[in-house]
């Protein structure tokens, strides 16, 4: 069943509260999320519009409360006039949730703050018209006006304080542009919105533009900025066939570029809709978030009626003259303190700036529910090939044994090796490549698989065969029937590998590794980097046993694989990283996505976990300790230190407290990303000096 | 063995089943499923409640389920209750609860 993309509830297909957003349908459970969805620039002006017009109102009512005698006759009127707008044009907002919440049932903050603003404005209502009625009471229309006021200011701070925590998705969007250069059959351009590219069209981008959509390069090369999606400052270069992600810029070529995804499909809505997401992600210890909202507003409510009982009572015992003022206060006060939004908020909005810090890294937290899961990870199973090695073998030798130069060798071979898709062929074309080799014609070409590939080659036979002694990684090329060479192929060990292996044993985490590869070549590469236990010959569908195997040991698993082919293991493990492809990060397996080939992010996406759930517990211990203590404090605490009279100021006080409650949640969230940077940053210098040693009293304690 | 918790597993997790409620699920499956209620906070951002809670099992409304058993003992369980008890490792505890039917303690919604 759909979601609700505003508040989470489920909401069943047939409502008739439905807009679709580039080709995605959104389903909402009332009108004022489907309200908040598609204006929320409406909803932020009319916050504005209503903070404003309160504090024009609401500071005259307090200077003439406290400096105008209450000896003149028409203070309270002139009081009464002006709280009239805020409290209904103001705090209608608050009255329209209340509404809502008493028609499903279900008690919100919005049902307490409406009480406790009309029961101050009320109160003072009926003492301005009835003054005899409670001889010597005073009005508190200031209490009632600041609630108002105070609330929706710490509404309003609030609101900013969430666009900074959701600055890199909101950033993605904006940089990209509003008009694609179409380029139509006959190779004229034109300006269409973007809104409209589809697959399969052609565009031109220029130098210095974003690319707007996926696609591959159908003409012409550039150096390509990919920092804002892949984390990485440094340009690639980019030439015809090689793929472009959306959100990346052109530097210095023009381009024709043809389009594979666009809109919703493409990488960089993908990405911003994961971000987007993240608030909606579980951490365990958010439970006890759950029970507080449960059970919230009758405790409160209880507690208030408490509390002006305990009042009323008590001093109409010592012969106090006015204790339904007190007693009307110590409710106000109760019912306006308490703040459920700080203890809601402190996950979600964690999560949140998480995943934000997150992409500007190139990590993509798909499941942010995972990094509570992460924290716990203490043993990190990691694929070879893709992941410990470059995804691509390389050629690191050529034996020459004929009267060949290594020059037409490399002609021979990669002549016939541009027609198979091979690792090995690609490592021959790529060698040839990079020595200025153009490749010929080549004919009658037979690959044979599991054995190699032969042809002819400007008339001559030319046939590559796999090496006999046993080297996977090894060709023999035999040219008109005489052995002239030995090409050696293998795919290079990552330069991070080591110290990556290093930095998780240093956290506490066991590493294995699995592969598909021969006993032989997976043993060569555990060793130069520090890794003891691996698995050999494992088929793609037993790696999935082998995550089974240590969690049924009590371990928590990460995988590190790729995400296409290894979604079974990725999906079985306790958090699943998928490494590198970002092809079709929808499509992908994996709770995190990492948009680069860097090693490192293993580490750092271990140290976001760590940072983050710590976070989310500060926050939650934050909340609950300042309801615990201002509660009390509103109730009547510090009475018999500070006397009767600290109950004029309370319950603007407690609309103070109440009003930065989510704020303060917010900022100290907001923490989070300089505290996850300067982690990143302490790692990358160590890293950089080369020291592999444990990195004691760097790193946070897990 | 009467007075012992019986361990039914789920997933990576485990539920584990009060002695005391034997008898009132000698006719009764269990199924434990959420229900969701928006809490006392307003803010967007903030999350909608999940609690899990237990009802009579009716294959005709109660969806898609998973079937945990053992023995004898059988619970049927929501598609996201199982993931949740089985991503997070979780135990739970299903017990008779102050009105005379029964509950879950200990559960978190984290599919």
């Amino acid at each position: 069943m759909p979601t609700d993309p505003v508040c989470g509830m489920f909401v069943p297909e047939t409502t008739d509260l439905v807009t679709e957003v580039d080709g995605k349908k959104y389903y909402f459970c009332s009108s004022g999320c489907m309200q908040k969805f598609s204006s929320p620039d409406l909803e932020a002006k009319k916050l504005r519009k209503r903070l404003i017009l309160s504090w024009i109102l609401a500071v005259p009512v307090l200077l003439i409360t406290y400096l105008v005698s209450e000896k003149f006759q028409y203070r309270d009127y002139i009081l009464l006039a002006l709280t009239l707008p805020i409290q209904f044009y103001s705090g209608f907002g608050f009255y329209e949730g209340a509404w809502h919440s008493i028609k499903s049932k279900s008690a919100n903050m919005d049902l307490l703050v409406s009480i406790g603003t009309l029961t101050a404005f009320i109160f003072s209502l009926f003492i301005t018209l009835f003054p005899s009625a409670i001889p010597g009471a005073g009005v508190y229309y200031d209490a009632s006006a600041f609630i108002i006021t105070l609330i929706l200011t710490g509404n309003f701070i609030e609101n900013i304080m969430k666009r900074k925590a959701n600055r890199a998705a909101e950033r993605l969007m904006d940089m990209m542009p509003s008009v694609a250069h179409l380029v139509n059959e006959t190779g004229q351009v034109t300006d269409v919105p973007l809104d409209s590219i589809k697959p399969g069209q052609i565009l031109n981008v220029r130098a210095g533009e974003v690319f707007p959509a996926d696609g591959v390069i159908d003409n012409g090369s550039t150096e390509v900025d990919e920092s804002m999606i892949t984390g990485e400052q440094i340009p690639v270069f980019r030439e015809k066939g090689q793929r472009i992600l959306s959100g990346t810029r052109n530097i210095n070529g023009s381009i024709y570029l043809l389009v594979k995804r666009a809109g919703g499909d493409s990488t960089v809505r993908q990405i911003y809709d994961m971000i987007e997401r993240a608030s909606s992600g579980r951490a365990k210890v958010q439970r006890i978030a759950d029970v507080f909202s449960y059970y919230f507003v009758p405790v409160v409510m209880a507690s208030a009626i408490t509390s002006s009982l305990f009042w009323y009572f008590y001093l109409s015992s010592t012969g106090y003259s006015d204790p339904i003022e007190i007693s009307v206060l110590a409710f106000v006060s109760v019912i306006v303190i308490a703040c459920p939004c700080a203890i809601g908020l402190a996950g979600p909005i964690t999560l949140l700036i998480s995943s934000n810090v997150s992409s500007e890294n190139g990590i993509i937290i798909k499941n942010s529910s995972a990094l509570d899961r992460l924290s716990k990870v203490n043993r990190v199973v990691m694929d070879k090939t893709g992941t410990i090695t470059e995804s691509e073998p390389t050629v690191t030798g050529i034996d020459i044994t004929g009267e060949e130069t290594e020059s037409e060798i490399l002609t021979y071979t990669s002549s016939l090796e541009m027609n198979s898709n091979h690792p090995i062929a690609r490592a021959i074309q790529s060698r040839a490549k990079l020595m200025g080799i153009n490749p010929e014609k080549a004919e009658d070409i037979r690959e044979i698989p599991g054995t190699g590939i032969e042809g002819t080659v400007g008339g001559i036979p030319v046939k590559i065969r796999k090496s006999g002694n046993d080297e996977r990684s090894s060709v023999k090329v035999v040219v008109d029937g005489r052995d002239v060479a030995v090409i050696h192929v293998s795919y290079k060990i990552r330069p991070e590998a080591k110290r990556t292996i290093t930095e998780l044993k240093t956290l506490g985490i066991e590493v294995s590794i699995v592969s598909g590869d021969t006993d032989k070549e997976v043993q060569a590469i555990g060793e130069e980097i520090g890794v003891s236990d691996i698995y050999s010959g494992i088929l793609p569908e037993q790696k999935a046993e082998i995550v089974k195997k240590f969690q049924s040991n009590g371990d928590y698993v990460m995988f590190v694989g790729d995400g296409i082919n290894d979604s079974v293991a990725l999906e079985t493990s306790d958090v699943g990283v998928a490494m590198g492809s970002g092809s079709d990060i929808a499509r992908e397996s994996g709770d995190v996505i990492l948009l680069n080939n860097n090693l490192e992010n293993i580490v750092k996406v271990k140290l976001i976990g760590n940072e983050t759930i710590t976070k989310v517990r500060q926050n939650i211990g934050w909340a609950f300790g300042y309801n615990a203590i201002l509660i009390p404090v509103a109730a009547g605490v510090l009475v018999p230190f500070l006397g009767l009279s600290v109950y004029t100021i309370l319950p603007i006080l407690s609309a103070f407290a109440m009003g930065m409650s989510s704020s303060s949640v917010v900022m100290n969230s907001l923490l989070l990303r300089p505290r996850i940077r300067k982690t990143f940053r302490n790692y990358s210098i160590k890293e950089m000096a080369g020291n592999a040693v444990a990195m004691e009293g760097v790193l946070p304690s897990i | 063995m009467k007075n012992e918790k019986i361990m039914l597993k789920s997933g990576r997790g485990i539920i584990w089943i009060d002695p005391k409620i034997l008898d009132f699920l000698e006719n009764y499956v269990p199924w434990i499923h959420i229900l969701e209620k928006k809490g006392a906070c307003t803010d967007e951002t903030c999350q909608v409640i999940y609690r899990a809670t237990v009802d009579r099992y009716d294959p005709a409304r109660s969806g898609e389920c998973i079937e945990i058993s053992s023995g004898n003992m059988k619970v049927m369980l929501q598609k996201d209750v199982y993931e949740s008890i089985d991503n997070s490792r979780q135990e739970i505890y299903l017990t008779k609860s102050i009105a005379g039917g029964l509950k879950i303690k200990g559960f978190t919604y984290s599919p």
